[in-house]
């Protein structure tokens, strides 16, 4: 089997997306949805449990008084918030082990994720998108380097040559990882988001997070996405990996949405007051 | 004792035990700054060169800009004793992303902001490990007033 065989094949090895946090965001598609309904589909699974009531109490949240238990997270959050929750819950799982081959603990690359989504909503704000709730910029954030997971121990092995194309024949990271493997990190990611059935604007989010050029006219996930990461990258919230920024600018993509450098630093100063409100989120607990 | 200087954030010792450090500057600049005979010193994580993007930000976290950060650095060094005339200046940071047309460069308006600044105040740079792609951590050791950099998968070097 060919190198790229075995990294598609080891995909299915990534355990699949918990049930029940699907199961929650298909009841809250519904407005009206129950809230003892959803409470009782998030009390079946421990793990979400536990981080519904860790995470709900984040000031990034808003919420004026602490939460206790299942219910009252679920009363107090919004539709929009409770998503947030459920897909962080569900998503930090993934991040309890390190990506030993881009030499980044997991805790740091949950981190990056989340300084990710939190810095995309930002900018949906900001640039007044109206995206769909299926287009959900935040779950992307979480997401969007969930192929890195994938690729890791590949990378490990071939590092040598990675850091050879970086560092001598200007590529960035991921342009070394298609050369090298044929797939990157966030074809990957799509690989991954497909089968697990998530919308296909999420899964085509992710396979363009570093090329937004390649997206869709009127898609404008990817490249609030693309923009949302890059600016992670430059705070210092990239993960502080091997790959490091090692990444392209785009500089179409601030065009698009009329920015200029010193929106982009505006956005840095929100981003950095975020970051510091959300410690529930951020730390993979 | 190990002391963390955060984003946007600045601390200052006299104590030889403590070591300062700030982790993954990106795009921002750590500055160091030690006095050899005072043995004072401080360590200052700066996100962006100006104030006037945000002047009230700059009122409540003036160590997130180059322009009120610096200042404030120096100020509370020589509160501790240090004098101007012995800091050695050393910087790290303003790395940037793959981009042709220059239109991410925060690191680069950093880096020219706090040279800019330190040249009207007559301050030279010792040392710097400034620009490139990559991540790097800062440590000021209070002790010696040596600064360390180190970056993801390499061994730590001296400034």
């Amino acid at each position: 089997m060919n190198t790229m065989n075995r990294i598609l094949q080891s995909i299915q090895g990534l355990p699949p997306f918990p049930d029940v946090a699907r199961k929650v965001l298909s009841i809250l598609n519904n407005p009206e949805y129950q809230v003892s309904e959803v409470v009782r589909v998030i009390e079946f699974d421990p793990s979400i449990t536990a981080g519904v009531l860790r995470m709900a109490n984040s000031p990034f949240f808003g919420l004026s008084r602490q939460v206790g238990s299942v219910r009252q997270a679920v009363s107090l959050l919004g539709q929009r918030s409770l998503r947030q929750v459920i897909m962080a819950s569900g998503a930090l799982n993934y991040f309890r082990t390190d990506s030993v081959g881009y030499g980044v603990k997991g805790q740091d690359l949950w981190r990056h994720s989340v300084a990710c989504a939190i810095m995309s909503q930002i900018l949906e704000r900001r640039l007044r998108l109206n995206l769909k709730v299926d287009q959900d910029a935040f779950t992307v954030g979480l997401l969007h380097d969930i192929g890195k997971l994938v690729l890791s121990t590949f990378v490990q092995e071939e590092l040598e040559r990675i850091l050879f194309l970086v560092e001598e024949r200007g590529y960035s990271f991921i342009e070394a990882e298609r050369e090298i493997f044929g797939v990157d990190h966030a074809e990957l990611g799509a690989q991954v988001t497909r089968k697990w059935k998530f919308p296909v604007e999420i899964v085509q989010a992710i396979r363009y997070h570093h090329a937004p050029q390649h997206a869709e006219t009127g898609d404008e996930l990817t490249p609030v996405i693309y923009l949302a990461n890059i600016a992670c990258l430059l705070l210092g919230q990239g993960g502080s990996g091997i790959d490091g920024l090692n990444y392209r600018g785009y500089s179409d993509v601030m065009h698009r949405f009329r920015l200029r450098i010193r929106d982009l630093e505006a956005g840095l100063i929100v981003l950095e007051e975020e970051i510091r409100k959300s410690e529930e989120l951020l730390q993979a607990g | 004792m190990k002391i963390v200087v955060g984003i946007a954030d600045m601390r200052v010792s006299k104590d030889p035990t403590d070591t300062l450090v700030t982790f993954s500057l990106g795009s921002c600049i750590g500055l160091s700054v030690y006095d050899p005979v005072a043995h004072v010193g401080g360590l200052l994580h700066f996100m962006l060169p100006e104030k006037s993007l945000d002047p009230e930000k700059a009122v409540q976290k003036p160590f997130m800009f180059c322009d009120t950060g610096v200042p404030l650095l120096f100020k509370s060094c020589y509160a501790l004793g240090a004098q101007k005339s012995r800091m050695i200046v050393k910087a790290a940071g303003g790395a940037q992303i793959l981009d042709d047309n220059g239109y991410f460069n925060i690191g680069k308006r950093n880096h020219m902001m706090l040279r800019k600044l330190l040249w009207k105040n007559n301050v030279l740079i010792s040392a710097e490990a400034v620009g490139g792609n990559v991540n790097r951590t800062m440590y000021l050791d209070i002790r010696d007033g040596r600064s360390w950099i180190k970056l993801s998968g390499k061994d730590m070097v001296e400034l």
